[in-house]
């Protein structure tokens, strides 16, 4: 077996660089052309934070998508956790509780009820494996929902809009000044837990058991990974991963939490895993890939919708033919490479027709 | 040279992209510019209101740019209110889908310089400069209920077919609705049934009737308060056959209804005029930016075909705007409406 | 399967009394649409595939059908049906080329479909802002819903027909039966002479069909489309196939067990409007529990039967 240049490994990374390069030049052309200066890093980043949202769960889904599962149930899954924290908030401040340990408490019970969710999809997964995960995260996706319409019902639950939930705010909202640059924490936030999945994905070896299964799951059962368990867990960092997006919504919603609030967030995140290179049918993926993706679908619908005047289904047009090409993409150049080989051994058999070479 | 070919077809891809969306961009001049925000893209009742706008800015001379999120979303809205921010505009006429999700980012346009107008949807008073509305929610409420319980002879069972359970106009004129309907002596023989939602989705609403019909079998009349559950309603009743004994009135387009309303199952609707609703909301926002109108009560505002349009202090603290005009679409009228409406 | 669906007839019939006379043939033409796209959804399961775009596909085809129809360029009810399925086998034919010949996953294909066909709707050349209305709709088309043979809507034969021809085609036809062959063994189907990637654009493209077709049927019934109409639909569609105990792996299905799981569906959805009518909050959620628990069920019995199986060979 010949070793992979590294080069050759990170190439799917590298396309993705090349393209946020070319998306960027063009934007900047774009930009000066016009008489304001829109398009700048500066009010990039500060911008960015609204297309970050799903950028968590894109991470838990990663780890799925490298087992060769899906979860379609993480949207619910944040917004069923979103719920449940503010459902206990209310109760408990309104029952004499300070605000402060409330809030602590609340936030505890929606990472919780994240994992529970994960938990829940990874068992019924695992335990029936002749239904496929879409099928069960779909039909878990209409469960959790028609749970947060029974905790919510109609109406908007609203925050009191204290110290704590300020803090909230400031962390989806805040910023930190780097030069002349403001960073809004929920990239430095997201950047913070792509390090820690990249470091188990890739570097531990979670990562490599993660990708065997992936790969062949009878395989590396037989090998001795304790296959159910383990994607089991991946499903609680999953469900966890949504959780986290939920606090960041409330914080993005001014305090505020709908029932209907985040519904088709899981097909977001499953478009950025993909394209950052992971696939459903698993086994391969870099989570640097995934950074780079949430970074080119932010900077592709900012740019956009500023500086192109689309609208946003428009953008979202954009979307869809961007994911389908760049799914397309490796497989053409692939077999354009695969074709020219055949050609030259082709050519190698006529030179030499008494096929000793 | 395999990289080499991967990017050349990247590239020709954005290229491609940027061509289609070129046509699209719009310049900025010094005039004024206003973003406009509405619910949902792909509405027709949105699609009057731009009209509206659009006559206004032939008039005024303003340019504006509008868009709606694809799903209804808040964070959708959100993302096109960032956008509106960066490409610097003046002024933001919103109608939200969550009166309260929308106030961090209105408080941030306004630390901006930004005017922000609510328009048919409110967004709280904390992130608005000031709401623009057709009429006062009890006027529209009670207008709908007086109607269909002359339909009914003020008796009988009475249902609403509403939009989502989240909808905050549509829950402010219910409200009003069932006031009236336990103090009102008036109403005492008709016997409310309740609410049912329809989300503002056709294929819902339409089976929530049926529903509606099977469970209440005398039902002699619904209110829909919501354009795009109306028309299903009225068809799921004559789907029912039951178009003789149920009449339902509600707040429609006429384009939509204007069969419907001459079939007789729906006697006359109401709706004020959206085209209006965005003409005047783009006077007013012309006028505050010039500094011509200050948001205070009191205030009035000059509008041509309006007269004594007064800045109100409204129930939730902010300042209001009514238009108090609400068309009534009958036998006779719906067919003048059907072009613009 | 069949076990279930009675099962929840009998529970529902004795909560709501009244029920089952008052809504036998709402529960089939509530199901007609679902059944429609559910039979071609079966065909592109039994391949190994899925097809997640159907809603979007159906939006589209019906859009543009009625926009067609608005401008007058067209009149008549067949010409009406030609032009949606046209549009879904276009929209199923490019999802079946880029999966099989493009290689790319089903899923992302059409994910990617979604996002495309419901951007298109909202583009100036086809609805734009508007919507399509009653008013816009010729009195043929509005009416031909309407008729009734031997006391049963039209609408319901015409399900039954497409429901019979693509069964009879995935029955005892042989290019129906290379599609079961290349998704139960996609090797074994290549060696004995099956072009693979053409079964799977066939596939697709009987999909997209019906789902093109769904969308005339849904203009038909409902006499308006816009955007978003059927948001979510294409979920109830694959319900529909895995509760009829479809293999998601591909390979395994048939057509009968569609029928049953796209009238449990419709049963389901019927039924609990009426029981919470006052409580619309309890019906999203019962509605979720309800579909999840069915599949389940279903799995479970499954399970069982198997068992019974193996045990009854063991003792032979």
């Amino acid at each position: 077996m010949k070793r992979k240049s590294p080069l050759k490994a990170y190439s799917w990374e590298f396309m993705l660089v090349g393209l946020l390069v070319v998306l960027w030049i063009i934007f900047e052309i774009k930009d000066s052309s016009r008489g304001r200066d829109v398009f700048n890093f500066a009010r990039m980043m500060s911008g960015m934070s609204v297309y970050m949202l799903y950028s968590f769960m894109a991470l838990g889904m990663a780890l799925i998508l490298g087992m060769g599962d899906i979860d379609i149930s993480v949207g619910a899954s944040a917004t069923l956790s979103a719920a449940v924290m503010g459902v206990l908030y209310r109760s408990m401040t309104s029952g004499g509780m300070a605000n402060g340990p409330a809030f602590a408490i609340a936030i505890l019970a929606c990472l919780a009820t994240g994992c529970l969710c994960g938990f829940l999809n990874g068992f019924l997964i695992t335990r029936f494996r002749e239904l496929f995960p879409m099928i069960v995260t779909l039909g878990t996706m209409l469960f959790f929902r028609g749970f947060c319409y029974l905790f919510l019902g109609g109406e908007t639950l609203k925050f009191e809009n204290d110290a704590t939930w300020a803090l909230l705010k400031k962390l989806y909202n805040g910023s930190i000044e780097i030069g002349s640059v403001s960073f809004p924490t929920i990239i430095l936030w997201f950047l913070g837990f792509a390090a820690v999945f990249y470091i188990f994905l890739h570097k531990m070896s979670g990562g490599r058991k993660l990708f065997a299964i992936g790969e062949n799951r009878i395989s590396s059962r037989c090998s001795g990974v304790n296959v159910d368990r383990f994607e089991l867990l991946m499903f609680v960092v999953c469900g966890f991963m949504a959780a986290v997006s939920a606090l960041f919504y409330i914080g993005c919603a001014s305090a505020t939490v709908r029932a209907d609030a985040m519904q088709g967030y899981e097909m977001y995140a499953i478009a950025v895993a993909v394209l950052g290179g992971f696939s459903t049918s698993g086994g391969k993926g870099n989570i640097i890939g995934v950074v780079l993706s949430v970074l080119i679908f932010g900077v592709m619908k900012k740019g956009l919708g500023t500086l192109f005047g689309f609208s946003d289904s428009t953008v979202n047009l954009a979307v869809g033919i961007v994911l389908i090409l760049a799914s397309l993409l490796p497989n053409i150049v692939q077999y354009i490479s695969h074709k020219k080989q055949l050609k030259k051994q082709q050519t190698d058999i006529q030179a030499f027709p008494s096929g000793k070479p | 040279m395999k990289k080499f070919s991967a990017l050349v077809i990247v590239l020709c891809m954005v290229f491609t992209l940027c061509a289609c969306g070129s046509s699209q961009s719009r310049k900025a001049d010094d005039g004024i510019t206003i973003g406009v925000v509405y619910k949902q893209s792909g509405n027709a009742y949105f699609q009057a209101g731009i009209t509206g706008f659009q006559k206004a800015a032939d008039e005024l001379g303003f340019t504006f740019m509008h868009d709606g999120p694809d799903d209804s979303s808040n964070d959708g809205q959100e993302r096109i209110i960032r956008n509106y921010i960066d490409q610097g505009v003046d002024v933001l006429c919103i109608s939200a889908n969550d009166a309260a999700g929308l106030v961090d980012v209105c408080s941030e346009a306004r630390k901006a310089g930004i005017l922000v107008l609510s328009w048919d949807a409110k967004v709280d008073p904390s992130g608005r400069d000031i709401d623009i509305e057709p009429a006062s929610a009890k006027v529209i409420g009670l207008t709908q209920l007086e109607f269909i319980a002359e339909q009914m002879g003020y008796e009988g069972q009475l249902a609403i077919v509403s939009a989502g359970a989240t909808a905050p106009n549509q829950n402010l004129w219910i409200s009003f609705i069932e006031e009236a309907l336990k103090t009102d002596s008036k109403y005492a023989n008709i016997d409310y049934v309740g609410v049912a939602y329809g989300d503002d989705d056709y294929t819902k609403s339409y089976d929530v009737m049926k529903a509606l019909i099977d469970k209440y079998p005398d039902l002699k009349g619904v209110i829909v308060p919501t354009t795009n559950g109306a028309p299903a309603v009225a068809k799921c009743i004559i789907d029912e056959g039951k178009d003789a004994t149920l009449k339902m009135t509600g707040l429609t387009l006429a384009h939509d209804m204007a069969e419907y309303i001459h079939g007789g199952v729906a006697p006359a609707t109401f709706l004020w005029n959206p085209i209006e609703l965005g003409y005047v909301s783009s006077y007013v926002a012309v006028a505050a930016k010039k500094g011509d109108f200050k948001f205070e009560a009191g205030q009035t505002i000059e509008v041509p075909g309006f007269e004594g349009l007064t800045v109100e202090v409204s129930d939730d603290g902010g300042l209001i705007l009514y238009l108090n005009k609400l068309n009534k679409f009958d036998d006779t009228t719906v067919d003048a409406w059907i072009d613009a409406l | 399967m069949a076990v279930i669906l009675v099962l929840l007839i009998i529970v529902v019939c004795i909560e709501i009394p009244g029920y089952f006379e008052n809504n036998y043939i709402n529960i089939l033409k509530n199901s007609s649409l679902n059944l429609v796209m559910a039979a071609g959804m079966l065909c592109v399961l039994l391949v190994g595939s899925i097809d997640i775009s159907v809603a979007a596909v159906l939006e589209l085809s019906a859009a543009v059908a009625g926009v067609l129809m608005r401008d007058g360029h067209i009149q008549s009810v067949g010409m009406m049906f030609a032009v949606g399925i046209l549009i879904g086998a276009l929209a199923g034919f490019l999802t079946g080329v880029l999966t099989s010949y493009g290689r790319i996953l089903p899923i992302i294909v059409t994910l990617g479909m979604t996002y495309v066909c419901r951007a298109l709707i909202p583009m100036d050349f086809i609805l734009g802002m508007d919507k399509i209305a009653r008013i816009d709709l010729t009195d043929s088309f509005k009416d031909f819903i309407l008729q009734k043979f031997l006391g049963l809507p039209l609408i319901i034969y015409i399900t039954l027909a497409v429901v019979l021809l693509i069964g009879i085609f995935l029955k005892y036809t042989k290019t129906g039966r290379s599609l079961y062959a290349v998704g139960s063994n996609v090797k074994a189907a290549a060696m004995r002479g099956v072009n693979v990637n053409l079964t799977k654009v066939l596939a697709h493209t009987i999909c997209g069909a019906t789902a093109g077709m769904a969308g005339i049927m849904r203009l038909a019934e409902y006499n308006a489309i816009e955007k978003g109409a059927c948001n979510g639909g294409e979920m109830y569609v694959i319900a529909a196939c895995v509760l009829g105990g479809v293999s998601v792996m591909g390979g395994y299905g048939k057509m009968i067990g569609v029928v049953i799981g796209a009238a449990l569906i419709a049963t389901i959805d019927s039924a609990i409007p009426q029981l919470f009518i006052d409580a619309t909050m309890m019906k999203e959620f019962f509605k979720g529990i309800l579909i999840l628990a069915a599949i389940l069920l279903n799995v479970l019995f499954q399970r069982a039967s198997n068992k019974r199986m193996k045990m009854k060979e063991s003792a032979k």
